[in-house]
């Protein structure tokens, strides 16, 4: 519900100053803006629609539409023009609904400040306009004001969307659209479809539906997307029959590490029992072996000693047919040879020396003494003689010479002493190498003794065992080595599928949850589209009646003859018997505005006049609201143009028993008729005259006085039938029924 | 002095043993010269020591050469050209030679004498020897033996001196 | 921003529709119908207030709400 409580205009247009306080008395709601053509009836208007929207209120080239007042004389300051809404809604919303509402009171206020410009172009305005700004205060419960937070521009779009203007702030001319448009106006259908579809969505709120559905269905998608992606059951089975598997196995190999380690403690425990008894056996395990080294020590040291002692025996053997021994035992020979043949050296027989020195002396035929030695002396003849006997006994000669020699090196050896020194230190080694070799046989025997005191067999016994445990004990420590790496991988492999298990049934979960989300997600889109279905279904035809029963009040006890149009040929109220709102064939999401005739044949708009063509509008218009209780005002400007007698009667009845707060700028033309200016008496809770001074008299128009110099539009509080010194016209004082006012003059 | 090995080794001379005395010898001579037995109770590695040995054993006791025709009593057991006499023993076979004949007989450097005159000493030092080998005294060994042997003929020596 | 004045002034017919296919419906999805009205009724006036003013993460803000009210109800079949 909205409420307009008062309308303030500052320096637009033709207003210098207006405030218009429409009625918000539910018994009396209609508020009458009496003005005559040309006063600024479509001024307030667009002023109203400049306050709520903006500039783009404005028609044509907004930046060439001037809002500053026509009497502006331009300065250094320009000038700022302001429209102010003040307005107070029950707070409508979900949250509160009926018997909840919490009445809340705003201004609107837009205000822009319009500079003059040099001189440019001749199709360029000489004004800017600058800061525009609009903003929203809210009253507090102590009547105190603050800013909204919302912004001004998206109240208001919230409240009074620029697509329904029409609904709250309406051209008839323009409302008309949603017929087809106004009488000089034309209109592709599509466009009023749209223009039909739209009002019909936003009010009854069905594109909000369609747009949460459509993000319902999107973020249902999502979650169904998500839930997919998460699931990966078959995998999951898998991996649990992998797992189930590896976890098998390792088991299986856990329990044959346990096994082997029962097994090795087993054999541990028969080798340390088996090594005992072989230290019992051999006193002590590490004697027994020492005892053994030493033997293997001795044996060494035993065949050494011999070996030494062979190579002595031998040393001492070679002595008995050494040089030394034979040489000492030939020693008289030796001497005997010695003393014999000496002495022949010692006269040059042995061996021959001279004979070659004689020989050359007889070759000179002279002795060295100087006798001749030739043949025919005797001398010489005995030499001769001498020579060839020595060479005869020359070999024998050198034979004994070399005899001599030899005994001579075989003297050195005539005492004996080298072979009996040697023969003396082969045999001390020999005598020592004994002694050594009766010590190792006496060590011998000894290590003998305490070996044979060990119980071999025993020990062998022992030993085989210890061995044999021993090996048994390493290849069960390799199996556990290998089951211990196999185990580490299984139990590696048996986390990793665990993790993944636990991720993808985390991700189960999670695909749970998304389902579950889509489910409610789901849940939401069919309650909307049932909600949808039933809102469309039943709110439309509750509308298409609603419509086609204000069409009719409004076209009751109308006969052509009251509809004073000139449009020959057109349809007229009389000819159309129903009227309505009906889903696109084809599209039921689509609406249109629809005329039969009595034969129930669809009557295009082109084909309807234009007084037809408003009240069908004006029907959809107030059957919308009703349908859609929308609680808004609705501003309407030209609402009964082209109507007469009792259309127009019953159009102003209907609007002001069925709009919500119905603010009509009509002309006096308009409430001529006296049951119309009673039926405004009736319903009017707020009345207003907007009187051009431009139409003063001495323009050339009928308004008897010129209060304020300057060409402004004057709002005063005279009703249909009232008159006062700002709105005077000719005649009115003359008229029937008509009454002067005094007081509550709003003038600036 | 490679004149007296080399003298006797061109020789077809044989060197000769008892034949009465050959199984005791083999006794005391190695079978194998190359193989070393038991020295202590086999002292002679080859005939030749055994023959040297016998030559100079008879040459220390002062005993005459063996009569008699060589071959009756003798057994050659190597010939003289197999090298098997060095340099050291043949020397020694040519001064036992010019002691025993004298420097001024023909033969003196006769090799075939000289060696006959060996055999002789051998023939009669060789039973002396075998017989000091077999005096089996109490812990003794014939190397034992026969270097005492030889210790109590040079001690014989030194007294005749 | 708190919701003080709203563009859909059929919201009561809205309600009334949302409650009455809310329990026809939600019982079958394990959720409270009210609690489906009260959801649904928040979106739709978060959709109504975005077709305006865009609603800053309106589709996770919606997300939430649904997987809250997920979080909060059980499905039928689990009962």
């Amino acid at each position: 519900m909205l409420l307009i409580k008062r309308i303030t205009i500052e320096n637009f247009v033709c207003f210098n100053r207006l405030e218009i306080e429409p009625t918000t008395n539910p018994d009396m709601p209609l508020t009458v803006i009496r003005a005559e053509n040309g006063s600024g009836k479509t001024t307030l208007l667009r002023a109203i629609r400049w306050g709520m929207y903006g500039e783009r209120a404005l028609p044509g080239n907004a930046r060439n539409f001037s809002l500053h007042p026509a009497d502006w004389q331009p300065d250094a300051q320009g000038i700022r023009t302001m429209v102010s809404i003040l307005f107070e809604t029950d707070g409508s919303s979900w949250q509160h609904l009926e018997g909840q509402s919490k009445r809340a009171a705003f201004e609107l206020r837009r205000t822009v400040r319009t500079e003059k410009t040099a001189p440019g172009r001749s199709d360029r305005p000489d004004f800017r306009r600058i800061d525009e700004t609009a903003y929203l205060q809210q009253q507090r419960a102590d009547g105190s004001w603050k800013t909204h937070d919302g912004g001004a521009d998206a109240v208001v779009e919230e409240l009074l969307p620029w697509e329904l203007r029409d609904f709250f702030v309406m051209d008839a001319d323009e409302a008309a659209d949603y017929v087809g448009g106004s009488e000089n106006k034309t209109m592709d259908r599509h466009q009023v479809i749209d223009k039909t579809t739209y009002a019909v969505s936003a009010l009854l709120g069905l594109d909000t539906f369609r747009k949460a559905e459509d993000r319902l269905k999107k973020i249902s998608n999502e979650f169904g997307r998500n839930a997919s992606r998460a699931t990966g059951d078959r995998k999951l089975a898998e991996r649990q029959a992998e797992l189930d598997r590896s976890r098998e196995e390792l088991d299986r190999i856990t329990a044959r590490v346990q096994s082997n380690v029962e097994t090795k403690t087993d054999v541990q425990d028969k080798l340390d029992r088996a090594r005992g008894r072989l230290e019992k056996a051999v006193g002590n395990i590490h004697a027994h072996d020492q005892l053994k080294q030493r033997m293997a020590d001795n044996r060494e040291s035993l065949q050494k000693t011999q070996q030494r002692r062979r190579r002595a025996l031998d040393e001492l053997g070679a002595g008995i047919f050494d040089i030394s021994l034979f040489g000492a035992l030939a020693s008289g020979e030796i001497q005997s040879v010695r003393e014999r043949l000496q002495p022949l050296y010692d006269d040059g027989s042995i061996p021959v020396r001279h004979v070659e020195f004689v020989k050359s002396l007889l070759e000179r035929g002279e002795c060295v003494c100087g006798q001749p030695l030739d043949a025919r002396s005797k001398f010489g003849r005995r030499v001769q003689e001498s020579v060839s006997q020595s060479s005869s006994q020359k070999e024998k000669a050198n034979w004994l010479s070399d005899v001599l020699d030899a005994a001579n090196t075989l003297h050195s050896y005539r005492d004996g002493m080298a072979w009996r020194h040697a023969c003396a230190e082969h045999e001390t080694e020999l005598g020592d190498l004994d002694n050594d070799l009766r010590e190792l046989e006496a060590v011998k025997r000894e290590i003998d003794f305490k070996l044979k005191q060990v119980d071999d067999q025993e020990v062998q016994v022992s030993r085989d065992e210890i061995a044999m445990l021993e090996k048994q004990l390493e290849g069960i420590q390799r199996n556990l080595g290998a089951d211990d790496i196999e185990a580490g991988s299984l139990r590696k492999k048996v986390n990793k599928l665990e993790g993944t298990i636990r991720d993808q049934q985390v991700r189960a979960r999670e695909a749970n949850e998304h389902r579950r989300n889509k489910s409610i997600a789901d849940l939401l889109v069919r309650i909307l589209q049932g909600a949808y279905a039933s809102i469309r279904g039943d709110q439309v035809a509750e509308l298409d009646l609603q419509m086609n029963r204000l069409f009719r009040q409004m076209a009751s006890n109308v006969t052509d003859d009251a509809t004073a149009e000139n449009d020959q040929g057109k349809a007229t109220l009389a000819m159309i018997a129903k009227v309505g709102l009906r889903p696109l064939d084809g599209d039921d999401d689509k609406y249109e505005i629809f005329a039969l005739n009595s034969r129930e044949r669809s009557m295009p708009p082109t084909e309807i006049n234009g007084a037809s063509r408003r009240i069908l509008a004006l029907s959809f218009v107030l059957a919308l609201c009703k349908a859609s209780r929308t609680r808004a005002p609705l501003v309407a400007d030209s609402l009964l143009n082209f109507m007469s007698g009792s259309v127009r009667t019953n159009t102003l009845r209907v609007t002001a028993e069925t709009a919500s707060q119905p603010i009509l700028l009509l002309t006096g033309s308009d409430l001529e008729s006296e049951r119309d200016a009673e039926l405004v008496a009736r319903h009017a809770g707020a009345s207003y005259t907007l009187t051009g001074q431009w139409q003063h008299e001495s323009e050339g128009g009928d308004v008897l006085r010129m209060t304020q110099a300057g060409k402004v539009s004057l709002l005063c509080h005279c009703g249909p039938r009232a008159y006062c010194d700002v709105c005077e016209r000719q005649g009115q004082s003359e008229k029937t029924g008509w009454t002067r006012r005094r007081d509550g003059v709003h003038r600036q | 002095m490679n004149t007296f090995r080399a003298t006797f080794a061109g020789r077809s001379d044989g060197l000769v043993l008892p034949s009465a005395d050959k199984e005791k010898i083999d006794t005391y001579v190695a079978k194998q010269s190359r193989i070393r037995g038991d020295v202590e109770s086999v002292p002679f590695p080859r005939q030749v020591d055994f023959w040297a040995f016998s030559i100079c054993a008879a040459l220390a006791m002062n005993l005459p050469p063996k009569d008699g025709v060589i071959s009756r009593w003798g057994t050659r057991f190597i010939y003289a050209y197999q090298g098997i006499l060095d340099e050291n023993l043949s020397a020694l076979l040519a001064v036992i030679a010019a002691a025993r004949m004298g420097h001024d007989h023909p033969d003196v450097d006769n090799p075939a004498r000289i060696i006959e005159l060996a055999n002789r000493l051998a023939g009669s030092g060789c039973p002396v020897v075998l017989q000091k080998l077999s005096e089996d005294t109490l812990r003794t060994t014939p190397l034992d033996r026969v270097i005492s042997f030889a210790r109590s003929l040079q001690d014989r020596d030194r007294f005749n001196e | 921003m708190e919701i003080e004045i709203s563009r859909l002034t059929n919201i009561d017919r809205i309600a009334q529709e949302i409650e009455r296919n809310a329990k026809a419906i939600a019982p079958e999805y394990g959720i409270a119908p009210s609690e489906a009205v009260l959801l649904l009724m928040k979106i739709v006036d978060m959709e109504d207030q975005n077709s305006v003013t865009p609603v800053h993460g309106i589709n996770m803000r919606i997300k939430g709400m649904i997987q809250d009210a997920a979080r909060n109800s059980q499905p039928s079949g689990d009962r």
